[in-house]
């Protein structure tokens, strides 16, 4: 998947999830640091993002420093390697 | 992405109802019925494959005939019969169909067998009496209640020592992430407190009760 559509359909997750206008979240916000996802919304979200990239991630191996922005969520879990 | 329920499966074995139940928001519950742990050495984690019956062995047959593997067979005995619905050569079938446990919200027997079986077993009570073959259920699987707690076909099942917890199917995937994310936090605090750590300190307890400062929880 490309990084903008993949971007604007994270973005629309979280804000739709959150309840924020999706103006507000930029793909190098950090997620928790700015409150947009809970621990529920971040499980929810590894789940999103699995299904659209079609990769399962693995929790034992998941790191949060890599998955804390959009835009890191893209290069460590969605590019092409 | 489509995954296999043995690869959710072999997810949720590396948790516990405790972990489960942290993370259960409000998309699933802890099961309050008159069930008890017969195997309490062993997980139960799986899909449930519920059915009712009124007391005979046929809708349970009926069941095995189709479940699919890594299932949990649910079933809920609606009449008031005391009967075992299920002994040694069920859980033995069970075994054989790699099934995740069963259920039984009624009569069994056999128990000094079942925990050398190795299948994940709870139920009401025990009988040396068996039940009838009777008439074959209506619907399977279908709907049942243990307790308050509706299990519908695909609703997961977790059982360990600690009890019984339902997760709404919709949310498994979710729910078994965010478990095993909380499982490796709260392996990272015990490794800390293992190494020397003090548990109040990593938690501010004692600004949180000279200051008000709030106490951390990270796991």
């Amino acid at each position: 998947m490309d990084q903008e559509p993949f971007y604007k359909e994270v973005i629309a997750f979280i804000a739709a999830k959150a309840g924020l206008p999706g103006e507000v979240i930029q793909p190098t916000d950090h997620l928790v640091q700015r409150g947009f996802i809970t621990s529920l919304l971040l499980a929810e979200l590894i789940v999103f993002v699995e299904n659209l990239s079609g990769k399962e991630i693995d929790v034992e191996n998941f790191r949060l420093d890599s998955f804390s922005t959009i835009e890191k969520i893209y290069r460590n879990y969605v590019a092409p390697k | 992405l489509e995954i296999s329920t043995k690869s959710l499966v072999d997810a949720a074995r590396r948790l516990s109802t405790s972990l489960v139940c942290d993370r259960l928001y409000d998309h699933g519950s802890v099961i309050r019925a008159p069930l008890i742990n017969v195997t309490p050495g062993l997980l139960l984690a799986g899909p449930a494959f519920p059915i009712t019956t009124e007391g005979a062995i046929l809708p349970i047959l009926q069941a095995l005939d189709v479940v699919p593997p890594h299932h949990v067979l649910v079933i809920q005995d609606t009449s008031a019969s005391e009967r075992a619905l299920l002994g040694d050569i069920i859980l033995t079938a069970a075994r054989q169909q790699e099934l995740g446990g069963v259920v039984c919200l009624g009569t069994i027997r056999d128990l000094d067998e079942a925990p050398k079986i190795q299948v994940p077993l709870w139920a009401s009570g025990a009988s040396p009496q068996a039940a009838g073959l009777g008439r074959r259920a209506p619907q399977v699987p279908c709907d049942v209640t243990l307790g308050t707690t509706l299990v519908r076909p695909g609703d997961w099942l977790f059982g360990d020592r600690d009890g019984l917890v339902c997760v709404d199917r919709e949310w498994i995937r979710v729910i078994l992430k965010a478990a095993a994310l909380k499982g490796k936090k709260e392996r990272l605090y015990k490794e800390r407190l293992c190494a020397g750590e003090r548990l109040t300190e990593m938690m501010n307890v004692r600004r949180h009760l000279e200051h008000g400062e709030p106490i951390v929880v990270e796991f």
